[in-house]
């Protein structure tokens, strides 16, 4: 089964994706769209995969790691609703996910 | 319609077919792709083999580097052929074919030779039964010596890693928290000699020793002695010392790997030469990976860089070559390991510098270590201290100096230590070109 997520790219272009159940945010993100790069490949080591959560979706989302938090915090476009999309697996509850890419900052 | 050959599976490729891959949906890119490769796997995430997969967190489904939907949709959008456990056994550029071991005959447009680097085999002076064919005696490269070593790892109660470098110590680390004695040997007189300072390679030290680690520094090796079953049981050290053992690993470094390109006479020397935007000496070849030497645009020099991020980059530069789309941007070279705990993140090169700072918060455990030259940073090492990482690789591009008194105190966030600018320095914010010290090749 499918899930459809919302996505908007740095450069404003939006796009529909559709990944499949258990798939990491992540790789639907670098693998379909542009601006997500998660070179580190899900470990949250590079900050590389950065995501801004539509609001209403944020409590949905599975919690975050300490090393997330760390690397969040480090980052300049950090706000309440970041999240490293290497983190998030997607499920059914996800389905219709709306997100912003941030784009990697070094 | 076009032809593209990759020679290699490794990460570069993965990158660069991904990025073709997207382009296909454009229009940009119509070429039909041939990957040749000596593995016996599709592209793999080489990092998680010697920590998560060795250690069974993550199982052979999150192995592959290309999505199996996006893999499938690449034999269409880029007529994509992958031969595994394939050997090409010479190239004719006059003819632009490359020849297998089968005999067959492939036809380029546009050749990729992302071969990679060969593990640097273990030669012991006794002259004993070659170590390759001892049972026990493990190197780790590939998905599959790693899945026969992560076998191996569940019946072993000594294990000796040979080197003490990266892949040694994650593998020493993986074993150690599966309760597998440990022992690890390194010929130099300290861990992880050839990439961090000395106070770097202590500190790494003394966690080995903490998590039950036997390090054995300075030690040379004499013979590998072996069972009547071919098993390996022990090692000799040349200081006469004999250390049981059920299971060894190897990780005494790297060579790149070039025996193709030099015999197709292509520029070699410490790797295939490229120039910035990854061609070799006919620009109908590109090269990429840990086996290439590029000329590097941040530091106006060329480096052979052994890491994830340079293939990938690289990967990506030659994809958009091919399809005439900008090329991606320059970043400065970074490199992670992790080791129980402790995540390691390197940004920049070090080499060339005259100043270490130390960075550690009373009462926590992320430590870091800041490289300078002239006042200028051109590197950190970061042990969970994540922002320090990402605010280096911004300092380290702009190139700004730092004021160390500040950067000496961890309270205060990197990023703010910035020295004030000096009006009689005429390369102050200059970031053209960063510090060019001399690096090792």
């Amino acid at each position: 089964m499918s899930i459809q997520i919302e996505v908007t790219a740095a450069s404003g272009r939006q796009q529909q994706l559709k990944a499949a159940d258990g798939a990491l945010l992540m790789e639907v993100l670098r693998d379909q769209s542009d601006g997500v790069e998660g070179i580190c490949g899900g470990c949250a080591a590079c900050g590389t995969c950065h995501v801004h959560i539509a609001p209403q979706w944020l409590e949905r989302l599975p919690a975050m790691p300490a090393e997330e938090h760390d690397l969040l915090d480090a980052l300049d476009v950090r706000n309440d609703q970041s999240r490293l999309s290497c983190q998030i697996r997607l499920d059914a509850s996800l389905d219709g996910l709306s997100l912003i890419i941030v784009p990697a900052e070094c | 319609m076009k032809k593209l050959l990759i020679v290699g599976g490794g990460h570069a490729t993965a990158a660069l077919l991904n990025q073709l891959h997207k382009q296909t949906s454009n229009g940009c890119f119509d070429w039909q792709v041939t990957v040749i490769s000596a593995e016996s796997t599709e592209a793999v995430n080489r990092p998680l083999l010697s920590k998560d997969y060795l250690s069974h967190k993550v199982g052979d489904d999150q192995l592959p580097l290309i999505a199996s939907e996006v893999r499938q949709a690449m034999t269409s959008t880029l007529g994509l052929q992958w031969l595994t456990d394939c050997r090409v056994i010479s190239v004719d550029r006059q003819r632009h074919q490359l020849q297998l071991y089968n005999g067959c005959k492939l036809e380029w447009d546009t050749l990729v030779l992302a071969t990679g680097v060969r593990l640097r085999q273990l030669s012991l002076p006794g002259g004993d039964q070659p170590v390759s064919e001892m049972k026990g005696v493990f190197y780790l490269k590939t998905a599959s010596q790693s899945q026969a070593l992560r076998q191996a790892l569940q019946h072993a109660r000594q294990l000796t890693v040979i080197g003490g470098g990266f892949i040694g110590l994650e593998v020493a680390a993986t074993a150690r928290q599966q309760g597998v004695a440990v022992r690890v040997l390194e010929s130099g007189e300290r861990l992880l000699r050839r990439v961090v300072a000395a106070p770097v390679s202590h500190w790494f030290q003394q966690m080995h020793i903490e998590q039950g680690v036997e390090l054995r520094l300075n030690s040379s090796l004499q013979h590998l002695l072996a069972d009547d079953h071919g098993n390996v049981r022990a090692i000799q050290l040349a200081s006469g010392d004999v250390l049981a053992t059920d299971l060894v690993v190897v990780g005494v470094g790297v060579e790149p790997e070039t025996g193709l390109a030099q015999s197709a006479g292509l520029a070699c020397d410490n790797g295939i030469l490229v120039n910035e935007q990854c061609q070799t000496s006919d620009p109908n070849i590109f090269a990429a990976g840990d086996g290439a030497n590029r000329r590097h645009p941040l530091y106006q020099q060329r480096l052979r860089l052994e890491s994830v991020e340079n293939a990938t980059h690289q990967g990506q530069l030659i994809a958009a070559m091919l399809t005439q789309s900008p090329l991606p941007p320059t970043a400065v070279p970074w490199f992670w390991s992790t080791q129980y705990d402790a995540r390691l993140q390197i940004a920049g090169l070090s080499q060339g510098y005259d100043q270490l700072i130390t960075r550690q918060a009373e009462g926590k455990p992320g430590i870091s270590w800041l490289y300078l030259r002239q006042g200028r940073l051109l590197a950190c090492d970061a042990v969970n201290r994540p922002a320090d990482f990402l605010q280096a690789k911004k300092l380290i591009s702009s190139g700004q100096s730092l004021d160390p008194l500040q950067a000496a105190n961890a309270a205060i966030p990197l990023g703010q230590c910035v020295a004030p600018v000096d009006p009689n320095d005429p390369n102050a914010g200059n970031s053209r070109t960063l510090a060019t010290a001399a690096v090792a090749s």
